[in-house]
């Protein structure tokens, strides 16, 4: 009981700066306040972000936004069929000088990294990106180098050019804690858009959080209470991809070629306490979960060819098994 | 010593004089001219001595560049007269569309000895004349013959419109006995009376008071039966998925289905302090549990449906 009311005051404390931060992201970034939540949650929960939308929907200024708001290195690397994994982490490079190899550190070697456009670049490259993702290190010749800290790769495919790509496989696209699939702004915010850049006015935001506050936040997260009927309810969504017949989805079994693995469990957990530390509170409530599962499923359930014959996407399946699994 | 050696040679020379005759092979043909298109029927015949074998001649669907082959016959085998071997025949039916005179390939015939020793025998080259059909190119040119009209017969029919009647007949018969088939009397069951939702769900509080959990500690599972019980009135009386919805969505369910303020406002508290005890470990004071208790309740008396009262005749007139 003691634990819990410290855990919410100190949550309180120390989620405050989440404010700020959003006061300074609103400040550059009009609407897209879902895209924002999602890149803050992966931030706190120590995922990865794969962003799916249209061109010119502020994913670059976003997440550049959140770096500079955070006091942190951005990197920006646009993928490209010719980019060598070497481009991306970087290579030993003699010096005549020093009569020696010296290295030269590749981009992802920042806090945040917006890799544009992934699924342009051939897979041996996408390879090294996400292996650093996963191992949060990259070895350049014989050394091992540790990548910064906090590590966020913001990586973007274009769902509407598909020619001359390299579709990132079902085990890559795992290792993202969330796909988050942005649309276009409301017209309100769309009319802003468009007076502020008439106006040439481009607000530049504050360091308003240091990026220790965001690592000391990130075990905070970790300690936020999830309640066994919560962890309950995490798995029978995750099974319901799995085992639709079990839980009275009968109809989406011929449908489901593989359901969510493990790692799914796992970032829906971690990504509903961040959910719950946005929202300032020390536990988790269904609606945390719910509100972060279509992020961290939708990437994760692979498609029959009947459904994709049908029209049926992975968006309906997590919908309906919403829908129909009970809440505690 | 020379009687001796033209004994010798008689010997050798008869007993290579009736092996040849043991083994015989040839072919015949049924006719040596043919119209072209016609056909001609080959007999291939062999006398196969006992202890011998005999690999048959292979073809394929022509003989030579001028014959096709119609169709064969299989290998017929028949007993030796003498009873010392086999006789093997086999007729084929050939064509052929090349006017002129054509030889027919040799067919060869390989005899295999017990001692493994073989012979052939090759069997004639048959001469066979194909004729061709002379052309009057003076006269004019015909069309061909239409089909030939059969005279209609009604003999022929008469099975067939005899058996037509009869299936009709049956038909008939079949849709008549069916229609008029005595259907049984079905069994009415008197269907049990259902019980209203607001009923049950007045009861299953009743039970979760009467369990006395929180009393023992248990305040998370009493929280839980309570809300389950709401959660399952609302699914079953308004038809809405109070159960696959967390605490906002079912109070947006409530808005958006027009319930009363008081209900809302009920069913916020309750859900709000059953999240926090039930996900938050937050304690409660048993005014709390018997707050939520009574909030149950009432939120189930206001939003039960109105019983209906059988009215007279001049009341309902009245209103």
């Amino acid at each position: 009981m003691t634990d819990i009311r410290e855990l919410n005051e100190r949550i309180e404390r120390e989620s405050a700066f989440i404010e700020l931060l959003n006061l300074e992201l609103d400040k550059v970034i009009i609407g897209q306040r879902y895209m924002l939540d999602r890149l803050l949650i992966g931030l706190l929960a120590n995922g990865h972000i794969l962003l799916e939308g249209v061109p010119g929907l502020a994913k670059t200024l976003a997440i550049k936004t959140l770096a500079q708001a955070i006091d942190a290195q951005f990197s920006r690397i646009q993928f490209t069929p010719d980019l060598l994994p070497a481009d991306l982490i970087g290579t030993m490079i003699y010096s005549q000088k020093q009569e020696q190899f010296s290295v030269r550190k590749g981009p992802v070697f920042a806090n945040f990294i917006l890799a544009d456009e992934i699924n342009r670049a051939p897979a041996k490259v996408q390879s090294a990106l996400l292996e650093a993702m996963q191992e949060r290190n990259v070895t350049i010749g014989d050394t091992t180098h540790k990548l910064p800290e906090p590590f966020l790769v913001l990586a973007t495919q274009n769902p509407v050019e598909q020619e001359g790509t390299y579709p990132l496989p079902e085990a890559q696209v795992d290792r993202f804690m969330m796909k988050v699939v942005i649309s276009y702004p409301t017209k309100e915010d769309e009319r802003k858009i468009v007076r502020e850049n008439l106006a040439a006015e481009f607000p530049k935001p504050n360091k308003v959080v240091s990026t220790d506050q965001i690592i000391r936040a990130r075990s905070i997260v970790r300690e936020v209470y999830m309640d066994e009927k919560i962890e309950k309810y995490i798995i029978d969504i995750v099974f319901a991809t799995r085992f639709p017949k079990d839980h009275g989805l009968a109809k989406y079994q011929s449908l489901i070629s593989f359901g969510a693995s493990p790692r799914a469990s796992i970032s829906l957990a971690i990504a509903a306490k961040a959910y719950a530390f946005i929202k300032r509170r020390g536990y988790v409530i269904p609606e945390d979960v719910r509100a972060v599962c279509m992020d961290v499923l939708r990437h994760r359930i692979g498609l029959t060819y009947e459904a994709e014959a049908e029209n049926i996407t992975t968006e309906q399946i997590v919908n309906e098994i919403l829908n129909t699994v009970e809440v505690p | 010593m020379n009687r001796l050696k033209y004994l010798f040679l008689l010997v050798l020379f008869l007993s290579f004089n009736l092996t040849l005759r043991a083994q015989q092979a040839y072919a015949k043909s049924d006719k040596y001219k043919i119209r072209i298109g016609d056909q001609a029927q080959i007999e291939l015949n062999a006398n196969v001595p006992k202890g011998e074998r005999l690999i048959w001649p292979i073809f394929k669907d022509s003989l030579g560049t001028h014959f096709d082959i119609v169709n064969e016959s299989a290998i017929d085998t028949i007993p030796d007269s003498t009873g010392n071997g086999m006789r093997l025949i086999q007729k084929i039916n050939i064509t052929s569309f090349d006017s002129g005179r054509h030889t027919l390939p040799v067919f060869s015939f390989d005899f295999i000895k017990a001692t493994g020793d073989t012979n052939s025998i090759i069997s004639d080259g048959l001469l066979i004349d194909v004729l061709t059909i002379p052309v009057d190119t003076t006269k004019a040119i015909k069309d061909i013959r239409d089909v030939l009209d059969v005279p209609f017969e009604i003999g022929e029919y008469i099975p067939w419109i005899i058996g037509g009647l009869v299936l009709v007949a049956i038909l008939v018969a079949g849709i008549y006995l069916w229609l008029n088939k005595k259907k049984p009397a079905a069994e009415i069951k008197p269907a049990a009376p259902k019980i209203p939702a607001w009923q049950l769900a007045l009861s299953a509080l009743d039970v979760i008071e009467k369990e006395k959990v929180w009393q023992e500690g248990k305040s998370k599972q009493y929280q839980s039966d309570i809300t389950d019980t709401l959660r399952k009135y609302i699914e079953e009386q308004f038809k809405l998925p109070a159960m696959e919805s967390t605490t906002e969505e079912t109070l947006m369910l409530l808005r958006n289905n027009d319930f009363s303020q008081e209900a809302q406002q009920q069913m916020r508290q309750l859900l709000t302090l059953a999240d926090l005890i039930k996900f938050a470990k937050q304690e409660a004071l048993p005014a709390d549990h018997e707050r939520s208790m009574r909030m149950a309740r009432e939120f189930i008396m206001t939003t039960k449906p109105a019983e209906v009262k059988p009215t007279s005749g001049k009341e309902a007139g009245k209103q």
